[in-house]
């Protein structure tokens, strides 16, 4: 096994996962603070 | 629609990690290419997903644009589609620069290179990221309809990026089904003619 196509291999991986959650976690921040919003105009 | 929101959520988690399942420990390794060939489970859906997004954009766009004084609630529903699909374009598209670049690290020796693929494609990221800033700074009731022409005007360069590899010599590889000068646009030919 070639040492450097592991790790970036494994480098590839962490970082499509991290953009992934990142974006999901953007996402879910951005709901909620949409609903904050809903909530203090009803 | 929350609950609709959490089992969004969970399907996208679900199918996130079974694509990991699959990629890791189902698909055997590639004779000629070892470990890296994995990287592109991640790398060529990221393309197939930043198209897709980025073609979403381009109609809602011209809906918007179409709308925007016959039906204005209609048109605040594409606008606001187009915002989620040229977000989610970003995305994809930053996940396939980043996945091709080790990709090419150890496949080709090099981080980046600035051939045809690789420049017209971070023009393009560029160009998305530019319509995001414009959503988020320009201020005024036109802001909306400043980011669909930037939006329209941006999609031309995905058939640019889509052909590169056909019209210029490029470090990146050649598509391996669909090759040749105009190979490709025989996809848009043969929908046309089961359309009729």
């Amino acid at each position: 096994m070639n040492p450097m196509f592991h790790r970036h291999l494994v480098l590839a991986y962490a970082v499509t996962w991290v953009i992934h959650l990142g974006y999901l976690a953007y996402v879910a921040l951005k709901w909620k603070a949409a609903g904050k919003t809903e909530d203090e105009h009803s | 629609m929350k609950v609709f929101r959490w089992l969004w959520l969970a399907l996208t988690l679900a199918l996130l990690a079974n694509g990991f399942r699959v990629a890791m420990f189902v698909v055997p390794i590639d004779q000629e290419q070892g470990e890296i060939s994995r990287i592109l489970y991640y790398h060529v859906p990221s393309w197939c997903g930043m198209a897709v997004f980025f073609a979403v954009n381009l109609i809602c766009s011209l809906v918007y644009l179409a709308l925007r004084n016959k039906n204005r609630e209609r048109a605040l529903k594409a606008d606001a589609l187009a915002l989620a699909s040229a977000e989610m374009g970003v995305v994809y598209c930053l996940i396939g620069m980043t996945t091709g670049s080790l990709w090419g690290r150890a496949a080709w020796g090099i981080w980046w290179t600035w051939d045809a693929r690789l420049t017209t494609t971070l023009v393009l990221w560029l160009i998305y990221v530019a319509y995001l800033l414009v959503r988020r700074f320009v201020t005024g009731p036109e802001m909306r309809t400043l980011a669909a022409v930037v939006a329209i005007f941006g999609y031309l360069d995905v058939p640019i990026v889509y052909m590169s590899t056909r019209w210029w010599r490029t470090q990146h590889p050649a598509p391996v089904v669909e090759y040749g000068r105009m190979a490709g646009v025989g996809y848009f030919r043969g929908y046309a003619a089961i359309r009729g």
